[in-house]
């Protein structure tokens, strides 16, 4: 959805974000929403400015947040609040699942398919009945051994089973009863520490602004990723929308509050090492993927939209490689690394420490403040030979062989680190031309408004030219293993005394073209397999349609009694849509749920769907439009028109996940990987396939341990830009958090003899740090399972640079994953607080 | 030098491949750095040779220290004989 989009919503609940202080200008949308009469809900361990602009605050403990929605997906079950003309008809809650599937209600807290000894599942027993489910090609592959994609063919045989009465014991919304029989508002106080009247005013709002003629939305951001299980998290809520039919619809959905630094672009074209752009996965050498055809054959789904896959991939090879790519060898695919683990940046921190790697380029980033176990990093950069360092002003990660923790403490000299740091400043976006795509998919041009001072280049500059002397250097050789250098075009038009290359070239080529004549390629829908088009991420297809035409620029809005979805202001991938699933806002007829909630609709008189966005569906597929299941239908064909979501195997949310997460097909309470409580529900305490990465100076604490009692999370600040140092470095906004501090509530304070502004020391197994106590009643107490919680909290921008400095939170922080994605826990950890301070600055009593 | 890293990267894979532990354990943590210190003594001594052999050992287990999937065993139980040549 878009983030003007949240001004159609009639109820907004903001959980895992403190979106007034960390997405201001989003949040203008929410309080517009609330001026035309918007329920604003904030669900958060702290009470925020985002709280103090909310109807209701729900205060629960960090890392409760699955009992908490668990809690709604049973209230709404239980009293029949949800939208069952939505849900009967575009999710699965009528399919009915494998016999031999067991819950972690009477499988002593795990799903069935768990093997204990790798600590991963198989997913046999969580498909539809006598199917084999693909999951979204974008989605991380389960630790299955691959089939070649003949089982994911039962899929094309007939339609999932389903029971439209929902008495079958093994239907999802039989399951989903008993899965969430005890997440009951007394069980929600009980593990989350929030009044159950408090949940019961959430569940009551969120419930009575659903249906036909009203709409909910969820708001997240780190604060639901960053924990063990951060994708279920996501899930839970998504299980809410589809039985509160909120996706697809204008005000409904739910908003992943991306961050400020085009993070969605960085997903889209991507940073991330499993991904090719556009979310293609990246090859894995123990898939079935040594070669294009078995690569495509195996991550190819045989129904829904993603079934096109080989048009984007071969689109993507032949922008790549160019001439080079041909049919003879496989467009260049073996051009491309292939995948043997996870080369995440948490596995990556632990192999720079065991001096695996002997260089890194940091750029757009700052791991020494911003990764978890800061100590931990730093050791790993000492065993670097050479690094580095891109950024708009000097930071810790760039200087740490001078001012670092390690060296503070005496554990290095200076003169001991071996590892060489390049520092190259880097221009401000003023300063470049380029986009920066936004939470909503929104990809907006920025012009260079003056030239960056000195050397500072943008990282466009940088990486091209990078790129041209790595060719140069290449050029001559015969190795296979250089082949991808020289394959690749890297023909971008410089210009200027700085040779700087055009950005717009770039974009050009992320767009597509037919490779005879060069011309742009106009949609995603006609991108070719046969090395006719180039596209270098064809969810962009279609930003730059026509020469010289760059739909990023635009700049027009929908005037006051305009249809509110802006299709002239810049450009919203795919095809410029602004919601996606908007099918979904018709019923299965083709007709809007409600005139006040009309969107995309079947016009019988064109014979197409039209609206006020670009419909997300087969232009011409009738709703009444069925599959013939007698002739094996592939991709659209096998969907009938009245199924929206197209990118999934059969058309429909998945209220239960039958492939594609590592940790369960539902959303189950387990404990952070550090708790002070036992789990209330279950014997396991937590995610059992959740990643941690102990070794010495990585240690986790025990659940409960007496010496880690309180709750410890960390957040941004408004006034300390992304990662802190773009404030920090500006006096007009260092001056505002002047240096680092603790949030410790008047209670806690008060039992450990600390006073506001007083010192504190903060201490795990990672390491101490010291800061100054904010002692504010924003921080409450929780009882959980009878007994006092303290939670404290702290921002993690601060450092040693800029006039805004002070000890880095991350320092107490440990290096673990998030099973689906391995991202690492933020947001509920353990420490222990005390008054005072360290004996030496930057010492440790227990870190390495 | 080398040879001398080299021989305790390959005891330990074979302690690895002995136990089989899980990916999170020390073992495979011990055998990466065993074998980074081979990979550099490899080219501080100019024996080049051997060195893409050593860096696809490195790569496997690295996969069986951060998999994406199952251990891959059968590759572990590969690298070790590639290392052993190159050891050996």
């Amino acid at each position: 959805m878009s983030l003007w989009d949240l001004e159609n919503a009639d109820c907004i609940v903001i959980m895992g974000s403190n979106m007034a202080e960390n997405h201001p200008i989003g949040f203008r949308f929410v309080v517009e929403a609330k001026r035309r009469g918007a329920e604003i809900i904030h669900v958060d361990p702290r009470f925020t400015r985002t709280s103090a602009l909310a109807d209701v605050h729900a205060p629960i403990r960090s890392g409760s947040d699955i009992a908490f929605l668990g809690g709604i997906i049973h209230h709404l079950l239980e009293h029949d609040l949800w939208f069952r003309d939505y849900a009967m008809a575009f999710t699965n809650i009528a399919h009915i699942i494998e016999g031999a599937y067991r819950d972690p209600e009477e499988n002593d807290g795990v799903f069935s398919g768990f093997d204990p000894q790798t600590g991963s599942y198989e997913t046999d027993s969580w498909q539809y009945a006598g199917k084999t489910v693909p999951s979204s090609v974008s989605e991380h592959r389960v630790a299955k051994q691959e089939n070649h994609g003949d089982d994911f063919e039962s899929m094309t045989e007939s339609p999932p089973a389903r029971d439209e009465t929902l008495q079958h014991p093994n239907c999802v919304y039989q399951i989903l009863r008993r899965h969430y029989a005890r997440y009951t508002p007394e069980m929600v106080e009980r593990v989350t520490g929030c009044p159950s009247a408090t949940f019961l005013r959430v569940a009551h709002a969120l419930a009575r602004n659903s249906g036909r003629e009203r709409t909910g939305t969820f708001c997240y951001a780190v604060g639901w990723t960053h924990h063990s299980v951060g994708v279920q998290i996501i899930r839970a809520a998504s299980i809410v929308q589809g039985l509160l039919g909120n996706m697809g619809r204008p005000g409904g959905g739910i908003m992943a509050l991306r961050g400020h630094a085009s993070i969605q672009g960085s997903t889209d074209i991507p940073t991330l090492y499993n991904m090719l752009p556009t979310y293609l996965p990246q090859p894995n050498v123990f898939h079935d993927h040594a070669t294009l055809a078995g690569y495509l054959k195996t991550e190819t789904p045989p129904t829904g939209w993603w079934t096109n896959m080989p048009k984007y991939a071969v689109s993507l090879l032949k922008a790549w490689y160019g001439p080079h790519a041909t049919a003879e060898n496989e467009w260049g695919y073996q051009h491309l690394p292939k995948l043997t683990g996870d080369l995440s940046q948490q596995p990556m921190t632990m192999a720079m420490v065991d001096g695996v790697m002997l260089g890194q380029f940091i750029m757009g980033q700052n791991p020494v403040v911003g990764a978890v176990n800061s100590d931990f990093v730093e050791r790993g950069l000492t065993r670097l030979k050479w690094l580095v360092v891109r950024d708009m002003a000097m930071t810790e990660t760039a200087s740490f062989w001078q001012k670092g923790r390690l060296v503070e403490r005496g554990e290095l000299k200076p003169e001991d680190i071996g590892t060489e740091i390049f520092f190259f400043p880097t221009a401000l976006s003023g300063e470049k031309d380029g986009t920066v795509t936004n939470t909503g998919r929104l990809v907006q041009w920025h012009d260079k408004v003056l030239e960056a001072p000195g050397d500072s280049r943008s990282d466009l500059w940088f990486m091209y030219h990078l790129g041209r002397r790595l060719k140069a250097m290449y050029a001559d050789s015969t190795l296979s293993r250089d082949a991808a250098m020289r394959a690749l075009t890297w023909d971008y038009p410089e210009s200027g005394e700085r040779a700087e290359p055009e950005a717009e070239a770039v974009l050009r080529e992320i767009n597509g073209y037919t490779v005879a004549d060069r011309r742009p390629v106009e949609k995603y829908q006609d991108l070719k397999d046969d090395g006719s088009t180039a596209c270098g991420g064809w969810m962009y297809c279609g930003i730059y349609p026509k020469d010289g035409h760059n739909v990023a620029r635009g700049r027009t809005p929908d005037g006051p009694d305009g249809p509110g979805s802006h299709l002239g202001w810049a450009f919203a991938w795919p095809a410029n849509r602004r919601t996606l699933y908007n099918r979904a806002s018709a019923d299965p007829a083709g007709k809007p749920w409600s005139e006040r909630k009309k969107l995309v609709w079947w016009s019988e008189d064109d014979a197409k769907w039209t609206g006020t966005d670009v419909p997300d569906y087969v232009a011409t597929t009738r709703p009444d439009y069925r599959p013939d299941w007698s002739k094996r239908p592939h991709g659209m064909d096998a969907l009938g028109g009245d199924k929206p979501f197209i990118m999934q195997a059969d058309g429909n949310i998945q209220l239960f996940v039958p492939s594609g997460l590592k940790d369960g097909p539902l959303p189950t309470h387990y404990e952070p990987m550090e708790s002070p409580v036992h789990n209330p529900m279950y014997s396991v305490q937590s995610n059992p396939t959740a990643h941690a990465w102990q070794r010495p100076g990585n240690v986790l604490h025990k659940p409960s341990d007496p010496a880690f009692p309180y709750v410890f999370t960390t957040y941004r600040l408004t006034e300390l830009h992304c990662g802190g140092i773009m404030g920090r470095v500006a006096p007009h906004t260092a001056e505002l958090q002047p240096e680092a501090f603790v949030e410790v509530s008047p209670e806690l304070a008060g039992e450990l003899g600390i006073a506001h502004l007083g010192w504190t020391v903060l201490s795990t197994l990672r390491g101490d740090i010291e800061v100054r106590a904010m002692v504010t009643q924003r921080v409450r107490p929780f009882v959980i399972d009878g007994r006092v919680v303290h939670q404290v909290g702290m921002p993690w921008v601060f450092g040693w640079e800029g006039y805004a400095r002070g000890d880095i939170a991350n320092v107490l922080l440990a290096i673990t994953g998030d099973a689906n994605t391995s991202i690492h826990s933020t947001k509920a950890v353990t420490v222990n607080l005390r008054a005072g301070r360290l004996p030496n600055p930057g010492g440790t009593s227990h870190g390495q | 030098m080398a040879s001398d890293t080299g021989k305790a990267a390959l005891a330990a894979l074979d302690t690895i491949l002995a136990q089989e532990p899980e990916p999170d354990q020390d073992l495979f943590s011990k055998t990466i750095r065993c074998l980074s210190v081979f990979r550099n003594a490899l080219i501080e001594t100019g024996q080049r040779t051997h060195l893409a052999h050593v860096n696809a050992v490195i790569s496997v287990v690295m996969a069986g220290h951060f998999p994406l999937g199952k251990l891959p065993w059968e590759e572990l139980h590969k690298a070790r004989g590639w290392l052993a040549e190159v050891v050996e």
